[in-house]
């Protein structure tokens, strides 16, 4: 199956097609969620978990 | 030799508008990453958009015999995935974009060239491509229909 919009293509395999649907769904769900997040004033560091990676690799702030 | 497969297993309706739904980069991302096409292949209005089974069909560069006889045996729904060497013609304009409005045609994607893209546009028949191009096309060679392909960078199977 093909789908196609105004950012580009993507081809899902016929026997794939049923996974895609509901990880395509999960995906949205969870987007929608960190969206909330953002409204309710949280930080990409905390909403994408990057505190401790930005940490491991050095990161450093004036403040 | 056979050129013409008409005979595909084509994806249930039903199966086709849950997976429409959602955006192509959702889909990419949520089915590990994979399946996107070349990225230089793109609406000619962003407002447009399809979801269906793919009806493939290989042109000669700067050829589009094929591709009449591909929407002559294009059934409603299907998406027609035209390859074409990745180069730059007008291999498709206004009149077939009517011919696959009446045939009932989803869309047409193409890594080759359309033109008379301002017609296509109001007709409102989705078309995505590599090239938009003035230049003519030449009727001379034949070409599979429903075989196999790679096409953007990934395989197309027919009935994809």
């Amino acid at each position: 199956m093909i789908k196609g919009d105004c950012d580009g293509v993507v081809v899902v395999r016929r026997d794939e097609v049923q996974f895609a649907i509901d990880a395509s769904r999960e995906r949205d769900a969870a987007e929608a969620a960190y969206i909330e997040r953002y409204k309710k004033g949280e930080t990409p560091i905390q909403v994408s978990n990057l505190a401790q990676v930005l940490e491991a690799k050095g990161l450093t702030v004036d403040q | 030799m056979v050129h013409v497969t008409t005979k595909i297993d084509r994806a249930d309706k039903a199966a086709i508008d849950r997976l429409g739904a959602y955006s192509a980069a959702t889909i990419h991302e949520a089915q590990g990453r994979k399946g996107a096409l070349d990225s230089g292949i793109k609406p000619i209005d962003r407002d447009m958009s399809f979801c269906g089974t793919a009806f493939t069909v290989v042109c000669h560069p700067r050829d589009n015999i094929m591709l009449q006889v591909a929407i002559s045996y294009a059934q409603p729904g299907d998406v027609l995935i035209v390859s074409s060497g990745d180069q730059p013609a007008g291999q498709f304009g206004d009149v077939l974009a009517n011919a696959c409005v009446a045939r009932g045609i989803s869309a047409l994607v193409t890594d080759g060239g359309v033109r008379d893209s301002r017609e296509i546009r109001e007709l409102g028949f989705p078309v995505f491509s590599k090239h938009v191009c003035i230049e003519g096309t030449v009727k001379e060679s034949l070409g599979p229909v429903n075989q196999p392909l790679v096409f953007g960078g990934q395989i197309i199977y027919p009935a994809t």
